[in-house]
């Protein structure tokens, strides 16, 4: 800043007359090179013509310009251009471009109302400036009215979900009670089953099969069948039946024991039991005949009883058919 | 330098070594011949577009017997030929330096005619003035008014103070402000001039 103002000086003192040969060179040379330089010297000139129209050049630096600058025509002239022109430039109405654009288009005569008042518009303006508040003021009554019923229905909504939150929970909780309670049976059950295994396995028996399949098979019969005919009992005999059972109802006169033997269709004994008791079945009297299936082939037999009276002679007890059947 | 014209072949060389270009050289011609003239008027010569003159004709003529222009600074072969030519117009000049012209005297006019009409010629033009003025006035952007205005008529010229806050509120530089208010005022002097002449 300080260099530019004692360039400045420099170059007033230069057109003015008051540098020294020397000097007036050196400024010389520079403006004959610089373009930039020499502007600012007309710049300067310019400045100086201008002071000099206005009178406010100081006594000394006035009487140099006039004899420096007035001694051309030329000079007098533009010394003149810039007296009118100073002289009428205060007369000129221009805006101010610089002004913010909300502030320039309105004198400021014209700026007596405040702006809330709206006085200051024409009544076209300020007409449409009330219909657009009134639309701004019913637009913002209906947003209220509809944020309200929104909010309602929203509650509404949130208290069903919950109710619904609440039966789905319940029903869960239920369901969870419930597979609680049937894990529960299965497992007594499998305790029991267990249990069974263990008992029947103590007593040898292994059951290999489900309990669907028995260990003795039973049959009751009843005598006076003939072979071969007619309604012959029949005994399907599994494969893991170890005894086929036979219950033997009397009918005749009771004796003291019993003699069973049993015959296949060709007439040969299979199995044969001595000193067999009768026993009461409910109102029937019974023979109970443990036969091993291992020794009954898929056949047509016939089993006959023989009784042992009191004084020791035997006497027929009755016979009996059957048919087993292998599965 | 009597008995020597500058020819075309010599302007011709002389354009040449200002610049390849014609275009350019033209230019540069131009601009050589204004500081020239602003040369010699600073320095006091009244004959200050004549001297400019001589001066060019003075190279031209070194250049055709043989001389050339530095190619970085051919404005230095001017301007010593330029300072020559003063030195010898101060040995002949009649208005040396410093002595006011009696031009200046326009108050004078008690009881001349003559001066009486100067007055009134010098009234008429500036009325022609005013007028040419005004409209070129009307003829400039609005900003370019404006920026003049505040220049040049609010407040003190000389004051740089004043000048700084108009320039910050512009948005400019102060050497800017000033460049573009030197720049205005010569449009306005060239459409004023250019009015004057078409009004005559």
């Amino acid at each position: 800043m300080k260099d530019e103002r004692a360039n400045e000086e420099l170059l007033e003192r230069y057109l003015l007359g008051q540098l020294s040969e020397e000097e007036q060179q050196r400024i010389e040379q520079r403006f004959f090179d610089d373009e930039q330089y020499y502007q600012r010297l007309l710049e300067m000139e310019d400045e100086l013509r201008c002071a000099y129209a206005r009178g406010i050049l100081p006594r000394a630096q006035r009487e140099r310009f006039e004899r420096r600058f007035l001694i051309f025509a030329d000079e007098r002239k533009r010394v003149e251009l810039a007296r009118d022109m100073l002289a009428e430039l205060p007369r000129v109405s221009v805006e101010d471009p610089f002004r913010p654009a909300s502030r320039r288009s309105e004198p400021k005569a014209a700026r007596s109302w405040p702006p809330w008042s709206f006085r200051w518009l024409s009544p076209a303006r300020s007409l449409a400036l009330v219909a657009v508040g009134l639309v701004i003021v019913a637009g913002c009554v209906w947003l209220l009215f509809e944020t309200a019923r929104l909010r309602n229905q929203l509650s509404q909504l949130r208290a069903e979900r919950a109710a619904i939150e609440q039966q789905l929970e319940q029903r869960s909780a239920a369901e969870r009670a419930r597979a609680l309670q049937l894990s529960q049976q299965l497992e007594q059950e499998r305790a029991r089953r267990a249990q069974l295994e263990q008992e029947l396995a103590r007593r040898g028996e292994r059951p290999s099969e489900p309990s669907m399949r028995p260990a003795v098979i039973a049959l009751l019969l009843t005598p006076g069948l003939v072979r071969g005919g007619g309604e012959t009992k029949r005994l399907a005999l599994p494969p893991d039946v170890r005894q086929a059972q036979l219950l033997l109802e009397l009918t005749g006169a009771a004796y003291n024991s019993y003699r069973a033997v049993l015959l296949n269709s060709d007439g040969k004994e299979v199995w044969s039991r001595a000193g067999l008791q009768a026993r009461l079945d409910g109102a029937r009297r019974v023979i109970i005949l443990n036969i091993p299936s291992r020794l009954l082939a898929e056949d047509d037999y016939e089993l006959k009883l023989t009784g042992v009276a009191a004084a020791g002679q035997i006497e027929q007890a009755g016979s009996y058919y059957f048919t087993i059947l292998k599965q | 330098m009597t008995g020597w014209t500058l020819t075309e072949d010599a302007l011709s060389q002389l354009l040449t070594q200002l610049d390849p270009d014609r275009a350019r050289a033209a230019e540069k011609y131009e601009e050589l011949r204004h500081k020239l003239m602003k040369f010699f008027k600073w320095r006091g010569c009244l004959q200050f577009e004549e001297y400019a003159d001589r001066t060019i004709d003075l190279v031209a003529r070194k250049l055709s017997e043989g001389a050339e222009l530095q190619a970085a600074n051919p404005s230095a072969f001017f301007y010593g030929v330029a300072v020559n030519l003063l030195r010898e117009h101060w040995r002949k000049s009649v208005n040396a330096p410093g002595q006011l012209d009696d031009n200046l005297k326009l108050e004078s006019t008690a009881g001349d005619p003559e001066k009486i009409r100067e007055q009134e010629e010098a009234w008429r033009e500036r009325e022609a003035r005013l007028a040419c003025l005004r409209q070129c006035l009307e003829k400039l952007p609005s900003e370019s008014v404006y920026l003049i205005k505040q220049y040049y008529s609010e407040g003190d010229a000389l004051d740089k103070e004043q000048r700084k806050q108009i320039a910050e509120r512009m948005n400019l530089s102060a050497t800017a402000l000033r460049s573009r208010a030197f720049r205005i005022r010569g449009e306005l002097e060239q459409c004023i001039n250019k009015c004057l002449k078409a009004g005559k």
